[in-house]
């Protein structure tokens, strides 16, 4: 499910099997830093894209939660996180590359920060298929653990 | 009434010209009424663009899953779709070609992903399951069999259209 108004509609009728959330991590900038922060943008849009795409039955993208500095990326984080559970979202899975969320107490899967745009198309193309798998593997694993 | 040899009446002249004239200008006015009226029927349609997945070649008994991209239009919106599917021989040499969308709520399934039933397609999702064939096994979410691909095998390779729904 996407965040639009039809998938929600849907996802509102079928609430007991569309119980999972994904939200993509982002941080921004603006100067020079600007094409790290949009390699790993370019990895986590698409790797979330592609997780959501497989497993569109039981998951909603979440629109990407942007951030500045790490802090407030963690506080929105926790706020999404909190207003997900209390709406019927048992599990929250958020996407980012930014490893200074692994000391704050979210369930994070990372994946690397690599320019998607400098590879050849087959190559991206695996690449994102090969964390996607990663994402679905641990959200399985979630899934039969409930 | 004819006038010097003349075979043809004035009223027959007028009858005829007057039909005539009377019939082309109706035929301006249906003709291109009956043009937007079989439109659909003349309208090639977007499944018949097949799309080249794979080599004949590299068909098997086993299903596996190619992924290839189609020209997709939404309304005015144009874009890339990216489509699974998966392709195996069954016993009579016939090739199959499913959609790996569960008919539940539209995961995507996995030929022996469920390690204990590996000649199942198992969906990760609310544990749907098919047969190899992609019928949907009874007491399991989804109600109707995996859709298949509209197939054709041209020069050594297998093009694909739109996934059929299945009963």
């Amino acid at each position: 499910m996407r965040f639009d108004s039809q998938s929600a509609l849907r996802s509102l009728a079928e609430r007991q099997y569309v119980d999972t959330l994904i939200v993509p991590l982002a941080e921004l900038a603006f100067d020079e830093e600007m094409v790290r922060k949009a390699e790993s943008y370019e990895v986590i849009h698409a790797v979330s894209v592609e997780t959501e795409r497989q497993l569109s039955g039981r998951t909603m993208l979440s629109p990407t939660i942007s951030y500045t500095d790490v802090e407030t990326g963690a506080r929105l984080a926790e706020d999404v996180m909190k207003k997900a559970n209390s709406s019927g979202f048992s599990h929250v899975l958020f996407i980012a590359s930014d490893i200074r969320f692994k000391s704050y107490e979210l369930p994070i899967l990372f994946v690397p920060p690599l320019a998607l745009g400098s590879m050849s198309g087959d190559q991206a193309h695996t690449m994102v298929q090969n964390f996607a798998t990663q994402v679905i593997t641990d959200l399985s694993s979630r899934w039969m653990a409930t | 009434m004819a006038q010097n040899g003349s075979k043809v009446t004035r009223r027959q002249f007028l009858t005829y010209t007057l039909t005539g004239v009377g019939g082309f200008m109706a035929a301006t006015l249906i003709s291109p009424m009956v043009n937007f009226a079989i439109d659909p029927v003349l309208k090639k349609s977007g499944a018949g663009d097949k799309v080249k997945v794979m080599s004949l070649d590299d068909i098997t008994t086993e299903p596996q899953r190619v992924d290839f991209k189609k020209q997709t239009q939404d309304a005015w919106y144009e874009f890339e779709e990216t489509l699974s599917a998966w392709v195996y021989k069954n016993e009579s040499g016939e090739i199959i070609a499913l959609s790996p969308i569960c008919t539940h709520l539209g995961c995507q399934v996995s030929y022996g992903a469920d390690p204990t039933r590996p000649t199942e397609f198992f969906c990760p999702c609310h544990f749907g399951r098919y047969e190899k064939d992609g019928t949907n096994i009874p007491g399991t979410p989804p109600t109707a069999p995996l859709a298949r691909y509209e197939k054709e095998e041209k020069d050594g390779f297998l093009y694909l259209g739109s996934p059929i729904p299945q009963k």
